[in-house]
Order: C-alpha cells, then sequence, then structure tokens
C-alpha cells in the first residue's frame, strides 16, 4: 500500500469500504456487512443482557431490599440467559464466522448470499420477539433451560413465555441454515492449494461447530414446538397426569444444550489459536493436533447430555460422568498446544493477546471445575447452586467473551480500517480481569455454602452470604465500566475517526485476510498469494524476504516510505 | 478418501458405537433414539459423498451404475470435491461467478417468517397476511434472477 493510498484511506470514515445507505444494509447479500450486522445486533443483545443482570445483582446485594419483586426477578434471570446465549454469543459467533471463513479460505463471499441474509434476519426476528415479553405484561419466566412443567401452560399462562418459543425457533432456525451455509462454503469454494488441512484453525472451528449445530439445533425446535403444542393446541406430550413426559423435555432439550456449549466456545478456541501464534511470533504448535482435539470434543459432546439430569435418578449416572470427563483430554491437549506455542516465542503483549492470555487462565478455572460437576457424588451436593453458576460464567465469560473481545482488538481493524486505543484496549482488559473474577470466584463459595441459584432473597446467614454478595456486586459494577471503556473505545476509535489508519497487515498475520485491504473490497480479493501451507501470508513474506512484522499499533500511522507498506500487496 | 467423508464418518461411526453402548446400559429409549439420528443422519452423508468421490474417479458409462455415477458425479461438482482449479496465485476474478448484489427478499422473508410467528401467538389476524407475504417472497425469491438475466 502506497502513502498515497494510505492518506487517502485516512480521510475516509471509518468502514468506508463497508459504509452504505440504510438500504445497502437492508439488502445485503454481502458476507462482511452480514458479518458486521451480526455483530453489532450480538453486541446490542450483550448489552441488554448485561443491564438485566446488574439489576439483578443489585437486588442481591443485601438480603431483604426487595425492590423486585419475584415474578420480575424470574423474568430478568430467564431473559439474561436466554440473550446471552442465543442472541448475544450465537451472532457474534455467526458474525466472526460470516466475515472470516470466506476471507480465509479466499473466498469471494458464502456459498448461498441470499440465504445468508435471512439467518441474519431470522435471528434478529427471534430475539426482538423473545424479548418483546416485556412489553406484553411479562416475559418468560422459567429459566433459560424451560422446564417442564414450569414452562407448560398451568404454571406459566400468558404470550410471553408463548414469544419466548417462537423466538428461540426463529433463532434455531437461522442457526441451521446458517450452518448449512457454512459447511457448503467451507466444502465447496476453497481457493487453489487451500486443502482442508491448510485452512486456518478458525475456519476449521467454525467446521465443527457446523455440523454440532445441525444435528442439535433440530432437537431443539423439535422440542421447541412440541412445547408449543403442549402450551396452546392442547398437547401432553411433557405432561405426565396424560401419558407424557416432562423428563423427555430434559432429554431433548439438553442433548441440544450441552453440545450448545460447544457451539459457544470452539469458535473462540479457533480465534485464539489465531491469536496466539501470531503474537508468539511461532506456528502454531501441533496444527493436526489442535484440529483432532476439535473434532474429538465435538462427537463427544453429543454423548454427555445427560449430565445435567444426574440428580433425577433416571439416568446412567456412570455412562455420563465417564464421557462427560473423557472432553477434559482434547481440552488439556489444546492447553498444551497453547502454551507449547508460546513457549520460547518472542510474545508481545498487545491487547489481543492479552485478552488470549486471560481466556486461558479464566478458562482453566471454569475448565477444573467441570470434572468436579461431572462427578454425580459432587454434582448432588451443589447442583442448582451458585458453584454451577459460577462454573459456567467461568467457561462462557472467561472462555468465550474474553476470546471474543480478543477477537474484536484482532479483526476489527481488519472490518473497519481502524486501529483501536491501546492505552484503552490494555485498561479494559484489566478491568474485565478484576470485574469477572470479583463477580464469579465468590459464586463458588456461595455455592459450597448451599445457595442456590434464582432465588430474588436470601436470609442473613452467619456464613456470611451477604459479604460475598456485596464483593460479587461491587466486581459487576466495574465489568460494567470495563463495558463503557470497550464502547468508548469502538466509538473513538471507528466512528469519531480517531483511531489509526489500519494498514492491511497490522499484526503480522498467518491467514488469508490479512492478503486483502482493511477492509476487504466487496469481491474479497484481487490477487491470492501461493497457499502451500496453513500460513500463506507468512510464507510469502517469507518469499519476499522478510520476517513477521513486529510493528505496534501505535505506530501504525502513514509510512513516510512508501515502499515500507509495498509488501503487503502480495498479488 | 476425501478428508471431508472421513468428517463425517467419525461422526457416524462414534455415535452409532456410544448408541449401542448407551441402549445396553440404559435401556432410554430418547437418548437412544436420539444418538441413532445423529448416526444415520451423519452416515447418510457419508454414503452419498463416497458416491461421489466414486464417481469423480471415472469408468463406463452406461446401464445403471453409469446412472449412478453420472448422480455421484453432479453431487462431486456440487459439494466440491474436485480439486478447485486454476493454478495457486491466478487471480481470482476471472474465473468465479458474478459476486451476487443484494436482495430486499431475505428481509422480506424475515418479515413474513415475524408475521407468522406472532400469527401463532396472537392469532390469524397476523398470521394470514404472513402467509400471504411468505407466498409473494418465494415467488419474488425464485424469480429474482431470472427477471434480472
Amino acid at each position: 500500500m502506497t502513502t498515497a493510498e494510505l492518506q487517502e484511506r485516512a480521510r475516509r470514515p471509518a468502514l468506508a469500504g463497508e459504509r452504505g445507505g440504510i438500504v445497502d444494509y437492508l439488502t445485503t447479500t454481502d458476507h462482511k456487512r452480514i458479518g458486521l450486522l451480526y455483530l453489532f445486533t450480538g453486541l446490542g443483545f450483550f448489552l441488554l443482557a448485561g443491564a438485566l443482570s446488574l439489576v439483578m445483582r443489585a437486588e442481591l446485594t443485601f438480603p431483604d431490599l426487595q425492590f423486585l419483586d419475584e415474578a420480575t426477578y424470574n423474568q430478568l434471570f430467564t431473559m439474561h440467559g436466554t440473550g446471552m446465549i442465543f442472541f448475544f454469543a450465537s451472532p457474534v459467533v455467526f458474525g466472526l464466522a460470516n466475515y472470516f471463513i470466506p476471507l480465509q479460505i479466499g473466498a469471494p463471499d458464502v456459498a448461498f448470499p441470499r440465504l445468508n441474509a435471512l439467518t441474519y434476519w431470522l435471528a434478529l426476528s427471534g430475539g426482538l420477539i423473545a424479548f418483546s415479553g416485556f412489553l406484553v405484561g411479562g416475559a418468560a419466566a422459567f429459566g433459560w433451560t424451560g422446564y417442564v412443567p414450569l414452562s407448560g401452560p398451568i404454571f406459566s399462562p400468558g404470550s410471553g413465555s408463548n414469544l419466548w418459543i417462537i423466538g428461540l425457533l426463529f433463532a434455531g432456525t437461522s442457526g441451521i441454515l446458517g450452518a448449512v451455509n457454512f459447511v457448503a462454503t467451507i466444502f465447496s469454494m476453497r481457493a487453489p492449494g487451500m486443502t482442508m488441512f491448510r485452512m486456518p484453525v478458525f475456519t476449521w472451528n467454525m467446521l465443527v461447530t457446523s455440523l454440532l449445530i445441525m444435528l442439535t439445533f433440530p432437537v431443539l425446535t423439535g422440542a421447541l414446538a412440541l412445547l408449543f403444542i403442549d402450551r396452546t393446541l392442547g398437547g401432553h406430550v411433557f405432561d405426565p397426569a396424560a401419558g407424557g413426559s416432562a423428563i423427555l423435555w430434559q432429554h431433548l432439550f439438553w442433548f441440544f444444550g450441552h453440545p450448545e456449549v460447544y457451539i459457544l466456545i470452539l469458535p473462540f478456541f479457533g480465534v485464539v489459536t489465531e491469536i496466539i501464534p501470531v503474537f508468539s511470533g511461532k506456528p502454531v504448535f501441533g496444527y493436526r493436533g489442535f484440529v483432532f482435539a476439535t473434532m474429538l470434543i465435538g462427537v463427544l459432546s453429543y454423548s454427555v447430555w445427560a449430565h445435567h439430569m444426574f440428580t433425577t435418578g433416571v439416568v446412567s449416572n456412570l455412562f455420563f460422568a465417564i464421557t462427560s470427563m473423557m472432553i477434559a483430554i482434547p481440552t488439556g491437549v489444546k492447553f498444551f498446544n497453547w502454551i507449547a506455542t508460546m513457549w520460547r516465542g518472542r510474545l508481545r503483549f498487545q491487547t489481543p493477546m492479552l485478552f488470549c492470555i486471560g481466556f486461558l487462565l479464566m478458562f482453566l478455572v471454569g475448565g477444573l471445575t467441570g470434572p468436579f460437576l461431572a462427578s454425580p457424588a459432587i454434582d448432588y451436593a451443589v447442583h442448582d447452586t451458585y458453584y454451577v453458576v459460577a462454573h459456567f460464567h467461568y467457561v462462557l465469560f472467561g472462555g468465550s467473551v474474553f476470546a471474543a473481545f480478543a477477537a474484536l482488538y484482532y479483526w476489527l481493524p481488519k472490518m473497519t480500517g481502524r486501529m483501536l486505543d491501546e492505552r484503552l484496549g490494555v485498561a479494559h482488559f484489566w478491568l474485565t480481569l478484576l470485574g469477572m473474577n470479583l463477580t464469579f470466584f465468590p459464586m463458588h463459595l456461595l455455592g459450597l455454602e448451599g445457595m442456590p441459584r434464582r432465588i430474588a432473597d436470601y436470609p442473613v446467614t452467619e456464613s456470611g452470604w451477604t459479604l460475598l454478595n456485596v464483593v460479587i456486586s461491587g466486581g459487576s459494577a466495574i465489568l460494567a465500566v470495563s463495558i463503557l471503556v470497550l464502547a468508548w473505545n469502538v466509538i473513538s476509535s471507528v466512528f469519531l475517526g480517531r483511531g489509526a489508519v489500519a494498514p492491511d497487515d497490522p499484526w503480522g498475520g498467518y491467514s488469508l485476510e490479512w492478503a486483502t485491504s482493511s477492509p476487504p473490497p466487496h469481491h474479497n480479493f484481487s490477487a491470492l498469494p501461493p497457499i502451500r501451507s496453513e500460513r500463506p501470508v507468512f510464507d510469502a513474506r517469507e518469499a519476499a524476504g522478510r520476517g513477521p512484522a513486529r510493528r505496534d499499533p501505535a505506530e501504525v500511522e502513514v509510512p513516510a516510505d512508501p515502499a515500507a507498506d509495498q509488501e503487503m500487496d502480495l498479488g | 478418501m476425501a478428508e471431508e467423508l472421513r468428517f463425517f464418518l467419525r461422526t457416524a461411526a462414534y455415535t452409532a458405537v456410544i448408541g449401542v453402548l448407551y441402549w445396553i446400559v440404559s435401556y432410554e429409549w430418547a437418548g437412544s433414539v436420539m444418538l441413532a439420528f445423529v448416526a444415520v443422519a451423519t452416515g447418510l452423508v457419508v454414503v452419498v459423498f463416497f458416491t461421489a468421490v466414486r464417481a469423480t474417479r471415472g469408468g463406463p458409462s452406461g446401464g445403471a451404475g453409469g446412472a449412478l455415477r453420472r448422480a455421484g458425479s453432479a453431487v462431486a461438482r456440487l459439494v466440491g470435491f474436485a480439486e478447485p482449479r486454476g493454478p495457486a496465485g491466478e487471480p481470482l476474478a476471472g474465473g468465479l461467478e458474478p459476486i451476487p448484489v443484494g436482495s430486499i427478499w431475505p428481509l422480506i422473508a424475515g418479515a413474513a417468517a415475524a408475521m407468522i410467528g406472532l400469527g401463532l401467538v396472537y392469532g390469524p389476524w397476523l398470521l394470514l397476511p404472513g402467509v400471504v407475504l411468505a407466498a409473494i417472497t418465494i415467488w419474488g425469491w425464485i424469480t429474482q434472477f431470472d427477471a434480472r438475466r
């Protein structure tokens, strides 16, 4: 890229390559725009569901506050979980996949562009429909798991619950269609030379995730349809009094629900595996090991669903304890690979790498409590306590959200053409790390002391529930501040255009998305480098006689020497 | 054997084995059926892909075998098993289909789906217009590119 081009880009507003009128976005079939729509929609629901959690934490700060009644509190935790899982994490996964799968495999778009647009509109509609329950007399209030008979017509009358079912049906349908699109894209649109085992790990992980979605989301949507029939058409599928089975709902829900955890974490394993090698100055350690570990996690996840049902007494606890604990093996392989990738590397502790290291530490805590919960003896003791809440927040916040933030700092320059501010990024990281641990670590202690989840009030106890709850609420306030820092960083750097202009490859990346402009043109690539390994951009840089780029984003400005960025034009 | 095929084969094999084990230790229907569903679904993909891969290797084109091979070859082209054409490094723009332009129909389809979904909750006054809009959408969707052409 020449000086003139960089200067011209600096004058343009951010997102100039993508910016269009509102009609352009409403009618777009471009995978990049759809990816951005997914990402901003996901972040919007993140703020909404996060606000619900702040209200809950305010209520629980001290006992006997009760500015929320129990019915409202139930709605809040239900829609917090629903929003975070179905309408924040899933859209962010689909947003990143939409934007980067075609770029990483050297394709001009996804296989079915119009279907791709439809999946976004279904996902958005689903979120709005599910949350619209708040406007019609009360949203769903039976937890994100929707257990019957609590979610049935007797205990949860009203349209809010029906809207929740319809909203999730939309999300499920959207997910299935999107997964089909990703698999078709990966199988049929790879660039010349891009064999399966030269694909970036993020794309590999999205392939495994897509298969999980295709095989488990239909179970969820089928179960939701049956629940809707029970509620509105007089069905008795889940009604034991009429020969139905309430336990059947749990089987159907968790056959989807546990793979869903991997649907929400495997793509972020891929994100971290993209970032750590780049910021370690080394190739990823054990590329094939990573891929096979991902596949192993994927197939094992089909056979672990009923560890959520140990206490029902009607499942084989031994079978599910063994299969659940087996998942620790491929996950451990990944951890060793990440550590080995960093070992003796030339580490750069910039914001994306900081969030990756935070991910490793936080997800490790969540991962270690997993085998404990997979032990039926322990699970009986802590079932439905705050210990479980602590576990899955360390997995999904410490894992997915940390990695999502890493992806944001790593890839937003590619998407927008602007670098995010590094100092604000570092501040965001430390605030998030502090806030997360203050919020979720004490929940382990509360759970071990027996505090149940999903209660709107608690008694004053001698064992210190109040102090721990005060710490948790304080931590959640810090998390809220950290989000404000991130929001200001994005607004300031991208929308107000104060961020440094992003070159095509600001980090010295390895995969094909760094071989095109920032943001990429409509057709993605004018030319591709030869693809002879899983690091084609690195190979091209080496062939051109330069080692990996080691530029600090703060230093990335219009270069004085026009030749300095010539190698970015890899064609 | 193509990696795409092995990808599905691993899932089919694991879920078939674990499904049998699960049935033996639990005699529980729901989980056994779901595991069987996963095994059959992915196994079906393996069979289709295997047929497609064999078809790409050529052979006599007459008779029932030839028809099967031609069908498999069509699937192979659809799925993209054939090695991508063109030497590495060749500019992409020359060998690609046109980049798709925008379309209003996905948005309208989403709106129609929302009307149908809300209509299931609130009644036919919303459901029926949603169905009509969906019918219009399907027509517009499938004829869009014909009209442009």
